[in-house]
């Protein structure tokens, strides 16, 4: 707790930190609030589109669909957290405020935890605004026959947390072993595709791993919701193994972080 | 005598770099200790290893008898080459970060930003701060918890010469009371005016330790001039060792137990009067040369 305290101020007074966390929480929240609104313009656009299906009647917004659509969606803007973790990693090493920090009285542990509150924090209230956007849109556009579902597939939420904490972890990491802010950016954005690449090249008895790679892995806890609505079977809950898998990545990227930290020198 | 810190056989080294190598180091409580060496030699290298910024390749380290942790750290103020502190942050603010990781109350921060000369310029951001101003601030951050042991690594470094003074006046005031510093530096006379003992590092070895006192000890060497040729007169004494001519004056090198006093009333005898008689003190920069060399 002491350690949160301590990365909440140095972040406090830290203008990028406010403008990239507000960015993300604007952007996160305009997006996600208006697909209602952005249905409807399509619909009044679109002839063609909506005269096949009355698009304004697929339930995005119905509960209980809304909290994996909602949380699916919510993926994307991650990178913005992703950024804010890189800044607040590299920072110290490139102004060498870790060395001091440890020279002062903190040691490697206590730094890794700081982060680690960090990225705890910024999945915690992430997650509590996706819960509070899902209700709120959730009620406005759900019939009031849906009302009931309201708590049910509420399971996203908690997976919705897991996915973004094991994420962040990952870019935590990387951040620690790359050092530099630009560099540890370009990666964390080149990585899915790098992995994705990797799959495809993979000989096709090794084809049962792929969704244990560290990208497919956080994809996995919240499939693809959309194709429900061309009547296609998917996954609508949060499958138990791909979160161990996930919580077990984030135990493997904390031990490696701290390992890496423990060997290098600070001269 | 109570140790403050012990190094025993403490190595680093790089591949095959030694960049310290078996170093055995004794600090006592109260000693002003200064860890001498040429550019390279480890200094900075050993004060990484006991601060934990660096990992040992082999050998221990203990601090107050204990083996090192974090909470010892917490009882040293240390003042290395840079400045390190967050720019986007005002120096208190800068300060209390410290605090949080030393354990130590708000209120000291406004106590060593006055004992520095900082107040005024507390609120503004690091960035804005001179190379003067980070370096007091630097000061201020190690006296915030009030240290037992002040470690200083070339803390005159790139400073003015107002500079330079606090720093100098920050030892002598630290020194004062019964608090230990450990003083990595190449400026010998800055560290025979402060320090009570030294060791010299060289490639990573220690090769030399002891009080600085000691290096005044052994044969004096007295400089004389008189308004007569005294080349005669001294050599007929049979204290003399060595006799050398440099300009003007005679340099007379005098064998134990004798003093300047004594050739003082020796020519006083022969009825010459000395107009310069000076005692000449060996200086560490001497010494440590001596040293260097011996060690070859």
């Amino acid at each position: 707790m002491k350690l949160a305290k301590l990365e909440y101020k140095k972040l406090k007074h830290y203008r990028t930190f406010w403008v990239l966390t507000l960015l993300y929480f604007v952007t996160l929240g305009a997006t996600t609030a208006s697909g209602m609104e952005f249905l409807k313009w399509l619909a009044s656009k679109g002839a063609n589109f909506g005269d096949k299906v009355d698009i304004l009647r697929i339930p995005l917004y119905y509960f209980p669909d809304i909290w994996q659509n909602l949380t699916y969606v919510s993926q994307y803007f991650q990178l913005i957290l992703a950024i804010v973790v890189i800044i607040s990693v590299t920072n110290e090493f490139s102004f060498k405020t870790i060395r001091q920090n440890i020279i002062d009285g903190l040691d490697r542990k206590d730094f890794l935890a700081s982060k680690l509150a960090l990225t705890l924090g910024l999945s915690l209230a992430a997650t509590l605004f996706v819960f509070l956007i899902g209700l709120i849109t959730g009620s406005i556009y759900s019939p009031a026959s849906e009302m009931r579902f309201m708590f049910s597939e509420i399971e996203f939420i908690p997976g919705f947390w897991l996915a973004t904490f094991t994420y962040l972890n990952m870019v935590l990491l990387l951040a620690v072993l790359v050092k530099r802010a630009g560099l540890t950016i370009g990666l964390v954005l080149i990585l899915p595709t790098l992995e994705y690449i990797l799959a495809a090249l993979l000989p096709d008895a090794a084809d049962p791993l792929i969704p244990y790679l560290p990208v497919h892995a956080i994809n996995a806890i919240i499939k693809v919701p959309f194709q429900r609505y061309i009547f296609m079977e998917i996954q609508d809950y949060i499958d138990w193994l791909e979160a161990l898998v996930a919580l077990l990545y984030n135990g493997l990227y904390i031990a490696l972080a701290y390992w890496a930290l423990r060997k290098r020198d600070f001269s | 005598m109570e140790v403050i810190l012990e190094t025993k056989n403490l190595s680093k080294h790089y591949g095959r770099i030694k960049a310290v190598d078996n170093l055995d180091l004794q600090i006592g409580k109260g000693m002003v200790f200064g860890l001498l060496g040429p550019n390279g030699s480890g200094k900075t290298t050993t004060l990484g290893m006991v601060l934990d910024v660096i990992n040992k390749t082999a050998g221990q380290y203990y601090w107050f008898g204990e083996h090192p942790t974090k909470e010892h750290r917490k009882r040293i103020g240390a003042i290395l080459e840079t400045p390190v502190f967050y720019p986007y942050l005002s120096g208190a603010r800068n300060l209390e970060l410290v605090c949080d990781i030393k354990g130590v109350p708000y209120s000291r921060i406004a106590e060593v930003i006055d004992q520095v000369g900082l107040t005024g310029r507390e609120n503004d951001k690091f960035k804005t701060y001179s190379l003067g101003m980070k370096q007091r601030l630097s000061i201020a951050s190690a006296l915030l918890s009030d240290p037992e042991v002040m470690i200083l690594d070339e803390p005159t470094n790139g400073l003015d010469p107002q500079g330079i003074a606090a720093i100098r006046d920050l030892i002598s005031q630290i020194a004062a009371t019964d608090k230990t510093i450990l003083l990595a530096s190449h400026l010998l006379d800055e560290v025979q005016k402060v320090c009570s003992h030294f060791a010299v590092l060289k490639n990573g070895r220690l090769i030399h330790s002891g009080p600085v006192a000691e290096v005044g000890q052994g044969q004096v060497q007295v400089e004389v001039m008189a308004n007569q040729d005294l080349q005669e007169l001294l050599t007929a004494l049979e204290w003399v060792t060595a006799l050398r001519k440099e300009g003007n004056k005679y340099v007379a090198t005098l064998q134990d137990g004798h003093t300047a006093a004594d050739l003082n009333a020796y020519l006083y005898e022969k009825g010459v009067v000395a107009h310069h008689l000076v005692m000449v003190v060996k200086s560490l920069e001497k010494q440590f040369l001596e040293i260097l060399n011996q060690s070859k």
